[in-house]
């Protein structure tokens, strides 16, 4: 949290079907929050990191 | 002759025209919109439009109240090549059908059909026109089909495109919904089957039928639904001399990461294979795991499909993406475009939500479409080919339909499933005596280390699984050669309808 990052900078890496699939960032801004724990399975359309 | 007959012709025609309708002019673009006669001359060549019915009007009692009966259309050339093109005109009887503009669009149809000329249609409007005089004409019915019945005959036959701009409700948006190629713009909406008790009610946004796989490109405006268009038909056409490579061409291998296990964006990999600026991708937004796009390779018009590793089912087939790869190849077969596939393919999605999404009825799709294609098929197997998944993205088994061409790059790995799935089954005692999860990936991972070399790319050439094992910066060169050797071939008879899912 608080860590800015670049349009297209990886944020997280989510695991899927054994492939480390990164998540990369929409826009240039800094992480405000992060919703999700290491190891947390998560659903299509969950918010998982959010910035501004 | 006598100059009144000659005066009134001409007077009928400028009501038609937009300079004698100042208003509506001024309304449309108030909207946002174009004006029918806008969107024409934008797509087609200057002055190469050729009108018909423009004098045509729904109720001859009210001259002038419905200019063209609210449907331009006629014959054009674009960037050189003839097309039929034609709009509803959103300003009279708000773009509705009437008897007496349907038979323009029936005989704009025979005329696609006659000549394979494709077919444009600016598609939104209001359906059915309520209070419709049908005032019959002297010809009666002018063209051999109707309007569905023609659609369904140029399918696979001629390219037919629509541009959904604005609101398309009934008989409007199944007009649209019935061509191969729909490109939307922003704030449209669509709904093919209306209810009249409902008032139209359950439209649902061209944003919404993009994420379903019905709109295949959304684009801001009318302008760039036209650019839209003209590269899409010049997919269709016009084969170039030759093409540039991308930049970066040079570089395609380094978009492959080193990690196995790492996600890359396969579009990295067309964009640095095909010709600079060439890769026209659709439905991007619905069954992701899977790219479909049209591109050039050395100027020569190919379909290009390939699995989506970045995707979160890491390119997997579940059934959308399965629906998604067979519509294409049976598009680009119809009208003669060589295939290409990338292949990256942990398999088809299983277990019990793909068999609840219908993976038993959709997975044979893929297979069927490229059993009965007959345009060529060069396959590049980059990295993964378990299961049944490669053969739906290159053709099944030692039929005469395999690929002309079937490479692998020497990060290819291949086998009756993952090398960690293998491993579950090889050590599964191991597995089982596993105190921790940690403790079983350390055993799958080091079964994958240990097997990796039997599958891996040399392996796999001399075998001879693959026609050769090419580096990735050989491969364009490579496959645009072969494309010099089977030249476009343009059958007399259409060979097959192209499904609309």
């Amino acid at each position: 949290v608080g860590d800015p990052v670049a349009k297209g900078g990886t944020v997280l890496i989510m695991e899927s079907m054994k492939m480390e699939i990164p998540l990369e960032a929409t826009q240039d801004g800094t992480i405000a929050e992060i919703r999700c724990k290491e190891g947390q399975p998560v659903q299509e359309g969950d918010i998982l990191v959010v910035l501004k | 002759m006598e100059q009144r007959l000659i005066d009134e012709i001409l007077a009928a025609r400028s009501q038609a025209y937009d300079h004698d309708r100042p208003d509506l002019v001024s309304d449309r673009h108030g909207r946002g919109h174009l004006t029918a006669r806008q969107r024409i001359a934008l797509l087609v060549d200057d002055g190469s439009f050729k009108e018909y019915g423009v004098l045509a009007e729904g109720d001859p009692d009210s001259p002038g109240a419905a200019p063209a009966d609210g449907l331009v259309g006629g014959v054009a050339t674009i960037d050189g090549q003839p097309a039929v093109v034609m709009s509803y005109d959103l300003s009279v009887h708000t773009g509705t059908q009437s008897r007496l503009n349907t038979r323009k669009v029936e005989k704009l149809i025979f005329l696609s059909h006659q000549h394979r000329w494709p077919f444009v249609c600016f598609a939104a409007g209001d359906g059915t026109r309520t209070g419709d005089v049908g005032y019959p004409g002297f010809f009666g019915a002018t063209a051999p089909f109707g309007v569905f019945d023609g659609l369904a005959e140029l399918s696979g036959w001629a390219p037919t495109v629509a541009v959904v701009a604005g609101p398309a409700r009934a008989g409007n948006a199944a007009l649209a919904l019935f061509c191969d190629f729909i490109v939307a713009t922003e704030g449209s909406f669509l709904i093919a089957v209306a209810s009249v008790e409902g008032g139209g009610d359950g439209a649902l946004t061209a944003e919404q039928h993009e994420k379903m796989g019905d709109v295949d490109l959304m684009v801001a405006d009318e302008a760039a639904a036209v650019a839209a268009v003209r590269t899409y038909l010049g997919y269709w056409s016009t084969d170039l001399p030759s093409g540039p490579p991308a930049p970066g061409a040079e570089s395609i291998g380094a978009i492959i990461p080193v990690n196995r296990r790492q996600a890359y964006d396969v579009r990295k990999i067309l964009t640095a294979f095909a010709d600079q600026d060439s890769v026209f991708e659709l439905r991007r937004n619905w069954a992701k795991s899977l790219v479909t796009a049209f591109a050039r390779l050395e100027g020569r018009a190919v379909g290009i499909f390939a699995n989506q590793p970045l995707s979160t089912i890491g390119g997997a087939l579940d059934s959308d993406a399965s629906d998604k790869l067979s519509r294409f190849v049976e598009l680009c077969d119809a009208y003669e475009l060589p295939l290409i596939s990338f292949i990256d393919n942990p398999g088809y999605m299983v277990g019990p939500e793909a068999e609840r999404a219908g993976i038993a009825r959709h997975h044979g799709r893929p297979l069927m479409a490229l059993q009965h294609r007959s345009v060529p098929l060069y396959s590049i197997q980059i990295r993964k080919a378990y299961g049944l998944g490669p053969f739906a993205m290159s053709g099944y088994g030692a039929n005469r339909l395999v690929p002309e061409l079937r490479l692998a790059w020497p990060t290819v790995e291949s086998g009756g499933m993952s090398l960690e799935g293998a491993a579950s089954l090889v050590r599964r005692k191991e597995i089982r005596a596993a105190r921790s999860q940690e403790e079983v990936n350390a055993i799958r991972e080091d079964y994958a280390r240990s097997v990796r070399d039997l599958s891996s790319g040399l392996r796999a050439g001399r075998t001879y699984s693959f026609d050769d094992i090419v580096l990735p910066e050989e491969t364009r060169g490579l496959v645009a050669s072969f494309l010099r050797l089977a030249p476009r071939s343009h059958p007399t008879e259409k060979k097959h309808y192209v499904d609309a899912l």
